[in-house]
């Protein structure tokens, strides 16, 4: 099968770490993506039933912490040297409920294509800062994927454990179509975005003469109200 | 003989508690359960944690009480977005969104989510559940609630008359003039999260003088009859709501500190900053001051029951106990939007004709640890684990000799508040562990304080005051006394002060017994206790929490129940 996350990671590479600002705001969503698998391991660590899972979960969990730490202070670092320093934000992000929604086997199947697909993509760019003389970005990779490469080998064994190789296979599978399904559907709701704020905008600008029948009926309350 | 649930949601610190024959049962953050600090989201969660806690299934649930009106609240937002255009332009898209999308169809969707028909989904207003969450639980048979916070539907500071176990609210101020909402702008403008950073501000008040009253004058008007007025062209209602402050205020008070920016107290330009946020806290208390007087004046009761997110200001609660004239103060521990959900099943809970609930003695109002389960984790996790037979002397054996001990035992705290139940427990005499503490385990600003626990008999001998209605809650300060400082160093903040909590058996049995262990043993009986969690996470709730805390931050040790496991030293 052809390895197209790491293809087009090459492709974009130049594009993606042109600019200090541009690779800060690109290692802060990795942060963010890490933040956000470590709350989804951390919420199924409490929900599988085997303590062994539960385990391998928490110490997940422990590294996407650390990478999104390593990925964070690196996009800060960046950002300080970018020429106009872009605004990163908390490092925050929200859990998808994974296991509650998938499962525990598509959960699991989900991770492993996951871990695989950043793994691809990591070795990618990690190529790419080596040709580049970018040792740190380089380094900072490397590091991260010597657990991508773990996560990616441990989450298969133990779904191959659960429901046995061809039902795994079968799940990665489901898995993968299930975020191209996503993918759309993210790509699609963008647009619609864009639309609604156009639409709301235009309603803003048609509710202009409201704006003076609010400020004569209801204007700002001072001191006590009863 | 009802059964309700509480919920509060969709803007901050989500939560759901459970009221079963006018008693409640249990409570719960929704952030303890999703790990997500703040979380706002609807807490589906917490609530069917609360049902499965108390046995009850959710089609026999009598009514499900939500703790805003939304449809008050859109009318609100809907004559801010218009009354302010065309400043509101860029917020208006999203405001419009989060009402239509999600927020007026809550009703609904609670009902639809946990299978309670609709018709036994009732709501209160935001103001009413504040009021009634610290009223209803207060230990005091009349009393004045005042209730201050950003904005609820309407209302941002509100004055209730609390008698025979029904409310009535006799004043308010109203959005956009709002305390916390000034609070909110400073906290943003001194480069911390808004929502989060508040107790940041509190603490950096302590290393800053009160010299910019003069700045802080142009920015709120405090008025002789107890109201007050923002200078609203400093602030950003309307115009930005992630911001929380405009132009103006930097006109006023100059550029805003750049957020994340390592913190040196020794460099002017940052004690500029802790000076503003020094006479902020003054400013704050004058006000809240003066609201309290005019409470007294309008109710004529001796107690005050105080709510809403700007009760949690530890220092200004305790001058409010000093100066306002009421005999006695009550601060329920989750007075935050949180603790709307509690107010919310309350109310509902009186109105199907259940009786006030007795009053709250303790915080422990969430989920037990599954200590078979922790231990089978821990031990796959390689971790090496024993059992011990007395796990609070143990801890106290740990504690005396210096080592730093996360402690998880009993119920887990409602309220933002570590009280005992999981917690970081160390010894309160040497500075070194504040510093290690904050840097290593908490990775937080050097100026926080670290709060002492005490047994509550002992309290006069190391404060300059007695447990009050607030201390077990620890949401008052009290003075450190002078002979006792060098044995609390650790704990006495940069002003002399503590924001101590006083500990008895009934409220927190499990830290009670820590420090009874530690007075057997000829020490003092106070710990330095802080919460037990990461920078930036919720406090641990589960046993796996607690053994992912220990993954990730250098303790020495951490007790689960009676399960012990120990770093190697």
């Amino acid at each position: 099968m052809p390895d197209l996350t790491g293809t087009l990671a090459r492709i974009l590479s130049p594009l993606v770490w042109r600019t200090p600002g541009h690779s800060a705001r690109r290692l802060h969503a990795f942060a963010l993506a890490e933040h956000g698998s470590m709350l989804d391991l951390r919420l199924a660590a409490a929900r599988t039933p085997s303590p062994l899972r539960a385990a391998a979960y928490l110490k997940h969990a422990d590294d996407e912490a650390r990478h999104a730490q390593m990925f964070a202070r690196r996009a800060q670092r960046l950002a300080a040297d970018a020429r106009k320093p872009p605004s990163l934000g908390p490092l925050r992000a929200d859990s998808e409920r994974l296991f509650e929604t998938l499962g525990e086997r598509d959960f699991l199947a989900f991770v492993h294509f996951g871990e695989e697909r950043a793994r691809r993509q990591f070795e990618a760019y990690s190529i790419w800062f080596k040709g580049h003389a970018r040792d740190q970005d380089h380094k900072l990779f490397e590091t991260i994927l010597v657990d991508e490469r773990h996560h990616g080998t441990y989450t298969r064994e133990f779904l191959v454990t659960l429901v046995g190789e061809p039902e795994a296979r079968a799940a990665i599978r489901r898995v993968a179509r299930w975020e191209l399904g996503r993918r759309w559907m993210r790509t699609g709701r963008f647009v619609a975005e864009r639309v609604y704020i156009a639409t709301m905008l235009l309603l803003y600008v048609l509710a202009a003469p409201l704006a003076v029948l609010v400020r004569l009926a209801r204007p700002i309350r001072r001191g006590w109200q009863k | 003989m009802a059964c309700v649930l509480g919920i509060s949601a969709y803007y901050h610190d989500a939560a759901a508690a459970l009221v079963i024959d006018g008693e409640v049962i249990v409570a719960i953050q929704e952030e303890r359960l999703s790990r997500i600090k703040n979380d706002p989201g609807l807490p589906i969660s917490a609530a069917l944690a609360c049902l499965a806690y108390a046995g009850v299934d959710p089609a026999a649930v009598d009514a499900l009480a939500f703790y805003e009106e939304p449809f008050i609240k859109l009318e609100r937002i809907m004559v801010h977005l218009l009354r302010h255009l065309p400043r509101t332009w860029r917020i208006f898209p999203r405001a419009i969104a989060g009402q239509l999308g999600a927020k007026i169809w809550v009703l609904d969707q609670l009902a639809e989510t946990l299978g309670v028909p609709r018709a036994r989904v009732v709501s209160f207003e935001h103001h009413h559940s504040h009021a009634a969450s610290a009223y209803l639980v207060s230990p005091y048979e009349d009393a004045a609630v005042l209730v201050v916070d950003g904005v609820g539907e309407v209302h941002s500071t509100s004055i209730w008359d609390g008698h025979d176990g029904q409310l009535r609210m006799l004043a308010s101020v109203d959005f956009p003039h709002s305390l916390g909402l000034l609070y909110a702008g400073l906290t943003a403008w001194l480069g911390f999260a808004v929502n989060e950073g508040e107790y940041k501000v509190m603490g950096l008040a302590a290393w800053g003088r009160t010299t910019l009253r003069p700045e802080f004058d142009r920015i709120i008007k405090l008025h002789a009859d107890g109201s007050y007025e923002l200078e609203l062209a400093c602030f950003a209602h309307m115009s930005d709501a992630e911001l929380g402050f405009g132009p103006a205020l930097e006109r006023i008070l100059g550029p805003r500190r750049p957020p994340g920016r390592p913190w040196d107290l020794t460099d002017p330009a940052d004690l500029r900053y802790a000076d503003a946020a020094a006479t902020l806290q003054q400013v704050l208390e004058d006000a809240l001051l003066g609201l309290a007087r005019r409470a007294r004046a309008l109710t004529g009761r001796k107690h005050l029951c105080l709510a809403g997110g700007v009760a949690l200001n530890a220092l200004a609660n305790a001058r409010l106990r000093r100066e306002s004239g009421f005999d006695r103060l009550f601060v329920q521990p989750a007075a935050g939007d949180a603790g709307g959900a509690l107010g919310a099943a309350l109310l509902a809970s009186h109105r199907l004709g259940d009786r006030r609930p007795k009053a709250m003695t303790g915080a422990a109002l969430g989920l037990p640890i599954d200590v078979t389960r922790t231990h089978a984790v821990a031990a796959e996790l390689g971790l090496r684990v024993r059992r011990v037979d007395d796990p609070a002397a143990f801890t106290a054996k740990l504690i005396a000799e210096d080592r730093i001990v996360a402690h998880a035992r009993g119920r887990f705290e409602w309220g933002p508040r570590a009280l005992g139940q999981r917690s970081i427990l160390a010894r309160p005499q040497d500075r070194a562990i504040r510093e290690r503490l904050n840097r290593v385990i908490k990775e937080r600003e050097p100026f926080r304080p670290f709060a002492p626990a005490i047994l509550s008999e002992r309290t006069a001998e190391y404060f300059a005051a007695d447990a009050d209605d607030m201390s077990p809650f620890m949401t008052t300060v009290a003075p450190v006394r002078p002979e006792a400082r060098a044995r609390l160093a650790a704990v006495t903040h940069e002003d002399g002060t503590a924001r101590l909590q006083t500990v008895d058996l009934a409220r927190a049995p499990e830290l009670h017994a820590v420090l009874t262990a530690l007075a057997a043993e000829g020490h003092d009986p106070v710990v330095l206790n802080t919460s037990l969690n990461g920078a930036g996470e919720p406090i641990v709730a589960s046993g796996e929490d607690a053994l992912a805390f220990l993954l990730r931050h250098a303790v020495d040790a951490l007790i689960v129940e009676d399960l012990v496991i120990e770093r190697p030293t």
